[in-house]
């Protein structure tokens, strides 16, 4: 069912597991988003390609920790009810709190880099 | 609206049974939800295969479900033998939830040994207590005990609650720290 996974793929995945759920959160500070949404616009916005499987998940886990908020909509659309995800004010202090500490660890390793780039 | 894929049915039937052990509304909403992922991306052009690929096998998806409602399960209720089971089912997956059962089972052992020794102090107060001799340190039963010098006396069972209470309290710390370690680590 799952196609082989390069090498590459378990070094990105590794990459991508520390900063999905600040694109994550980032993204849900704009409003409410459903899953799918979500996947794709950090596909296409942000680079972040995650997983179907990885997602929903972490939307769950996210939500029992009360980062988020979820409800089931409607669209005017006739489409399936979706199920939206919001953040809440824990959500919103925790994304602060990550922007924080991404840029302080951006800066510092970028810094680290390109020391040794021109070395 | 569309039939549902055979493969994709059935796949969502393995992903519900593999979820039976969540409350049926929480079971119901993630299955409810992939479900309709799923038909969202076939909907848009994308293949049934191709769809349920990108979710993995049901229980493997199901089992990222559960271990977070199990951890967080766990925390939340604080309860000793929920943290403990817990910690046990992750032994042989994890470094922290390895040590952290280790430490809580000596703690345990150690707490055991203590009260052990305090009950055979009531109906055999010669062979139980704190030992201090050549060869010998420590609290426990002995065979011979000319060969070393009881020290508590029915001051043993004040220590031996101070232990207990010890080790709970320790123990207690360690599944707190190993589960919230894990916890930070999904």
């Amino acid at each position: 069912m799952i196609g082989e996974e390069r090498p590459d793929d378990g070094r990105r995945a590794q990459l991508l597991k520390g900063v999905a759920e600040l694109a994550l959160l980032s993204l849900l500070g704009e409003g409410p988003q459903y899953g799918l949404e979500i996947l794709e616009r950090l596909r296409s916005e942000a680079g972040v390609e995650l997983a179907a499987g990885t997602i929903y998940p972490l939307l769950h886990r996210l939500e029992r920790g009360k980062l988020t908020r979820a409800e089931w909509r409607i669209e005017d659309d006739g489409a399936r009810p979706r199920k939206y995800y919001a953040l809440t004010d824990l959500g919103r202090e925790e994304l602060a709190s990550q922007l924080v500490e991404w840029r302080r660890l951006a800066k510092s390793l970028n810094a680290f880099l390109d020391r040794r780039r021109t070395k | 609206m569309i039939a549902e894929d055979p493969d994709v049915g059935r796949w969502l039937d393995r992903l519900n049974w593999a979820l039976a052990s969540v409350p049926a509304p929480e079971r119901e909403d993630i299955v409810e939800e992939t479900r309709g992922h799923l038909t969202e991306s076939i909907a848009s052009g994308l293949s049934p295969h191709d769809a349920l690929a990108s979710f993995g096998a049901a229980e493997t998806y199901a089992r990222k479900f559960l271990d977070d409602i199990e951890l967080s399960g766990a925390l939340g209720s604080q309860r000793s033998g929920a943290m403990l089971s817990v910690l046990a089912r992750r032994v042989h997956k994890s470094l922290v939830a390895a040590f952290g059962f280790f430490l809580v089972v000596v703690l345990g052992g150690i707490a055991f040994g203590a009260a052990l020794t305090a009950i055979v102090k009531i109906f055999d107060p010669a062979h139980a207590g704190l030992w201090v001799g050549p060869r010998i340190f420590g609290l426990g039963i002995t065979d011979d005990p000319s060969h070393a010098r009881e020290l508590l006396g029915n001051w043993i069972f004040p220590v031996t609650a101070l232990i207990v209470a010890l080790c709970w309290i320790l123990g207690r710390m360690v599944l707190l720290w190993s589960l919230r370690t894990l916890a930070k680590a999904r």
